[in-house]
């Protein structure tokens, strides 16, 4: 059970710290930049550039993962495959932790982009 | 991230995906006793008494390494005693037992972790 | 591939105890026949078993990979095979039947050594090591199955 309230305390942790700071700090840049003009900008654009590489950094860690998890499940695949491993039950279970990465990340990255039209929205 | 997610397993987990090679060693095991049912001399094999005494210390001690660490063997069963005169030492019914036991045992493990799988993905879309 | 835990094993159980049961089989139908084939009364037939080192151990010492524990694990795991199938020499009852086309001088025709009580308890006791192979093999499946379904669970 204690896995399952990590989880579920982690994802909260990607929707209420990083994901929703950023996107009210990217809010208040874009209205900064509108009213200040280029000496705003110059001020302000390190911060949304600090805060474009947390995500980037957080996303292309999500992604390295994911492809980790992929090639473990793909080795083990490959040994059940030519009779070197005779424990099915790892190679499934490499597989479906590789499979439950891939649905989390794609999660985070759907939470993204619909953030991100939601900012978008907002500056319509 | 994600590893933080799916690389804490909780210890039953780890448990878990330890037990699951120990059945399916114990099978190998007991299909080796079956199948020499009949050869004369055969005695029979079966897992190292040892095992459970490290396994229950480990988890005692919380220690998740050691838990990854532990490796199963198959060794000769010494307090199996001849039942033929030809000296093999296998009960059929004996091993039926332990083989219907096995199989059951590593379904209900297979169980387990199918589900904390599943709930890790839950917790994941529910947000 | 082997997803099914020890099927070569119990496969090799299976037949050598369907060897013995051709065997005990073969004995039984000559329980009678006072001339053979080479002209004297038919000796039973009796099947060795023995116990050998599978394929998998072979291949992993083949490869110099001779160490660690998984390898004694491995090594502890025997498979059967049939050694051989040998005559049973000791002598047959000898009956009187000077009638006979196979009596000796003095009337005596020596019948096989067949005992049909230790042909019918070889066979019982092939008969339930045959159905407990087959149950290992059963199992082995429904262990690999449920594996599967682990990953079939969405």
């Amino acid at each position: 059970m204690t896995a399952t309230i990590d989880a579920m305390q982690a994802t909260q942790a990607i929707q209420s710290t990083d994901l929703m700071d950023a996107v009210r700090q990217m809010t208040q840049t874009e209205q900064a930049m509108t009213a200040g003009g280029v000496g705003a900008s110059g001020g302000t654009s390190s911060v949304s550039q600090t805060e474009e590489s947390s995500f980037g950094d957080m996303l292309s860690g999500l992604i390295k993962s994911v492809n980790d998890k992929n090639n473990v499940a793909q080795v083990e695949a490959q040994k059940v495959m030519t009779g070197e491993s005779t424990s099915i039950h790892q190679a499934v279970l490499s597989m479906r932790e590789a499979q439950s990465s891939f649905t989390m990340m794609a999660e985070v990255r759907n939470k993204l982009v619909s953030a991100y039209q939601e900012l978008m929205r907002m500056n319509a | 991230m994600v590893d933080v997610v799916m690389g804490t397993d909780p210890t039953a987990s780890l448990v878990a995906r330890k037990l699951l090679d120990v059945q399916a060693l114990r099978h190998d095991a007991i299909a080796a006793n079956i199948a020499n049912a009949e050869t004369p001399g055969y005695k029979r094999v079966d897992l190292d008494p040892d095992f459970d005494a490290q396994l229950k210390d480990a988890v005692q001690k919380h220690d998740r390494q050691a838990i990854k660490n532990l490796t199963p063997t198959i060794v000769e069963d010494r307090s199996a005693k001849a039942v033929r005169p030809d000296g093999n030492t296998v009960v059929l019914e004996k091993e039926l037992m332990i083989d219907n036991q096995t199989a059951v045992n590593y379904d209900f493990l297979d169980q387990y972790l199918s589900m904390h799988i599943q709930q890790m993905q839950q917790a994941a879309r529910s947000n | 591939m082997n997803i099914i835990p020890s099927l070569q094993t119990t496969g090799d159980a299976l037949n050598a105890e369907r060897i013995r049961m051709d065997v005990i089989a073969q004995n039984i139908a000559n329980a009678q026949t006072t001339r053979d084939v080479n002209g004297k009364a038919y000796q039973r037939k009796v099947v060795s078993f023995e116990a050998v080192m599978n394929d998998a151990t072979k291949a992993a010492r083949g490869s110099g990979n001779g160490g660690g524990d998984n390898n004694e694990s491995q090594a502890n795991l025997k498979t059967v095979r049939v050694s051989g199938v040998t005559a049973d020499t000791s002598p047959g009852e000898r009956v009187y039947n000077p009638a006979s086309p196979d009596a000796d001088k003095t009337g005596y025709v020596e019948m096989p050594n067949v005992k049909m009580a230790q042909e019918m308890v070889d066979l019982i006791t092939s008969s339930r090591a045959y159905e407990a192979n087959l149950t290992v093999a059963k199992n082995g499946k429904a262990m690999a199955d449920s594996a599967l379904r682990m990953a079939r669970d969405q």
